[in-house]
């Protein structure tokens, strides 16, 4: 089979499995929860509720109102979310570059610690550097996410500046408002670093990276232990090959060797579990972002539940299962670019 | 051949304990399971009822090791009668994930054809669902109850499993001894379960030790957002989310019962980290 043929295939697949998502998020939030709630609060009178249903087509048979959902996914008429107090599309559009930026910056931390610990300890397998960076990688895999959310906002909002008198960190939010009026600031692509670096912005870029710090920590922990397991485990792998003893037996600095030749391929299967990676956590991150009331996707989606909110749920689910699709197609159609030896 | 099992057996128990990881990792998990078991006897189990608001939000001491509540209700004591709810949740819930992973992943795997190819895309959309929005989605549908919590992560785990169970079978399907079982004229359900199973869930049985840590960090993260047990159920994820509003007050309160969450995931993920090593047999001799 060619690349493309594959490519095309599982495109089609994903079609389906689309389908099946929308189909499995409207059962859950359409029959088997309220729809209503979305529309309807204390303070709805009660004769205008079988009104609303009318209007919403909520009487209708289920099969029916899901053809209805369908054709508004595809017109974009995706209704009006109750948490966000705005229509969906505005919604998605409002809290998305939240999430993106939060998982950028994640994602780069991620990366940074993980490859290096990893490398150290394939390098010194069982010495003690390997030892303290496996215990340090599960003890990243076993903490709490909302623990260590919590943990670093009383320490670096808190504690720090009581304790010692250090400047804190802010504990909640993406920018400081009112810092936003004082420079002049203005939103443009609502991605608060990329808008503010574009009008030169320096203060306010330093505020808003403040304020992504704590929650992309949060975020990175977990996935820092599972990188560095695989960048170790894939170097050891490649480090026994034949081809790094042959390079080794020229003559080769250890060096070049390592970060030149060896390094180069055991970092193929980093690269697709930091696509996946990826694609998780663009979908919105529900407790990280809670704790820090970060206002992305995560945030919106978590408000939504508690709330009722259907409309908002079903949204959130299609757009977050959409990019995790996507982006494990992408992934795998490039791992297969990238090493040529995989069958598929 | 009796010998020889014997040997063999001594040899794990030798790798067993010259890993320092795993035996730390045990002992945590037998620390827990004491607790768990016997946490009752030790402290009187009505201590979630006995509020004592003059002492409420004191900061640990010696009268209180991990301090009190907003309530006036000791922490440690809180925290030892909750040992067992996390536990017995994640146990429950890997165990049932691996029953239905397992038998639904195999028969898939062994039937082939288009059955198998429906089945794989079920697994897919549950793949891309959001896990942790279906997990609380189904609370929002059943009501919330510790149980209900495990049902839900039930819903999101089994797939995992399935998944890595049809891997499995697979490649165990075309080996010359399923042929010879063929050959034999063996019943199709016989051939799977007497003689494929047994060789291709060794490496699920491995990954569970590790998920229970996971699943643990799952239910304790629902039951964090308020989607568990009631405030009288004093599960650790529901005593951090107690916590929460006094973080800048009384961060004891969140502070003791996360740290035993850790240090109960860090346990089952050490054994289950150390087991992979000991039971591989590329790595052994």
């Amino acid at each position: 089979m060619k690349l493309y043929e594959y490519a095309a295939r599982r495109m089609a697949l994903l079609v389906f499995v689309l389908l099946g998502v929308t189909l499995l998020t409207f059962i859950l939030s359409r029959v088997l929860l309220d729809p209503l709630a979305a529309y309807v609060t204390e303070k709805t009178n009660p004769n205008a509720i079988p009104a609303i249903k009318r209007m919403h087509g909520f009487d209708r048979p289920p099969w029916e109102q899901y053809f209805f959902y369908l054709r508004d996914l595809f017109t974009l008429d995706l209704g009006w979310s109750k948490v966000g107090h705005m229509s969906i599309v505005d919604a998605i559009a409002t809290y998305f570059p939240a999430t993106a930026e939060l998982t950028i910056v994640a994602i780069i931390i991620t990366l940074l610690v993980g490859i290096p610990l990893g490398v150290v300890s394939a390098l010194k397998n069982n010495q003690l550097a390997d030892h303290a960076s496996r215990v340090f990688s599960l003890i990243g895999i076993s903490i709490p996410v909302f623990w260590l959310g919590l943990s670093l906002q009383y320490f670096f909002t808190y504690w720090i500046k009581m304790a010692y008198g250090l400047p804190a960190l802010p504990s909640t939010g993406r920018y400081d408002p009112v810092l936003a009026i004082n420079t002049g600031f203005k939103k443009i692509t609502g991605f608060i670093m990329l808008d503010s670096l574009i009008q030169g912005n320096l203060i306010m870029a330093g505020d808003a990276l403040a304020h992504l710090i704590l929650p992309a920590i949060t975020l990175a922990f977990l996935n820092i232990g599972v990188i560095t397991r695989l960048t170790r485990s894939s170097m050891l792998e490649v480090l026994r090959q034949d081809y790094v003893t042959m390079a080794k037996a020229y003559g080769l600095p250890q060096r070049l060797v390592i970060y030149k030749y060896a390094l180069k391929n055991a970092l193929i299967p980093v690269v697709s579990a930091t696509g996946l990676m990826f694609g998780g956590l663009l979908g919105g991150a529900i407790m990280t972002e809670s704790i820090f009331a970060f206002p992305g996707m995560g945030w919106l989606s978590y408000r939504a539940i508690v709330y009722n909110d259907s409309n908002t749920v079903l949204a959130y689910v299609v757009v977050a299962s959409i990019i995790y699709v996507v982006v494990n197609l992408v992934v795998d159609i490039v791992y297969a670019w990238l090493d040529p030896r995989i069958k598929y | 051949m009796r010998e020889l099992r014997i040997r063999e057996l001594k040899y794990t128990f030798h790798l067993f304990f010259s890993n320092k990881l795993v035996v730390i990792g045990t002992a945590i998990v037998l620390f827990y399971i004491f607790l768990a078991v016997f946490g009752r006897l030790i402290v009187d189990a009505g201590e979630p009822y006995k509020l004592d608001l003059k002492n409420a939000l004191k900061p640990p001491s010696f009268e209180h090791f991990f301090g009190t509540d907003d309530l006036g209700r000791d922490i440690l004591r809180l925290i030892v009668l909750g040992a067992g709810y996390d536990m017995a949740v994640s146990i429950f819930v890997v165990a049932v994930s691996i029953a239905i992973g397992t038998v639904l992943g195999a028969v898939s795997a062994y039937l082939g054809g288009k059955f198998d190819e429906a089945f794989m895309r079920l697994v897919d959309i549950l793949f891309a669902f959001p896990g942790l929005l279906f997990a609380m989605a189904i609370q929002m549908i059943l009501g919330k109850s510790l149980f209900n919590l495990a049902i839900a992560l039930i819903a999101v785990w089994w797939a995992g499993y399935a998944r890595l169970m049809r891997g499995q079978v697979l490649a165990e399907k075309g080996k010359l001894y399923v042929r010879a079982a063929k050959s034999l004229g063996l019943p199709g359900y016989r051939i799977l379960f007497r003689h494929i199973l047994p060789n291709a869930i060794y490496p699920l049985l491995v990954s569970a030790t590790m998920d229970i840590g996971g699943v643990m960090l799952s239910a304790a993260g629902l039951s964090f957002i308020g989607l568990g047990p009631t405030p009288f159920e004093p599960e650790w994820g529901s005593l951090v989310n107690r916590g929460a509003p006094f973080l800048f007050v009384a961060p004891w309160i969140m502070f003791f019962p996360g740290l035993m969450i850790l240090l109960a995931s860090l346990g089952f993920n050490l054994v289950g980290d150390g087991l992979r090593d000991i039971l591989d047999p590329r790595l052994r001799r």
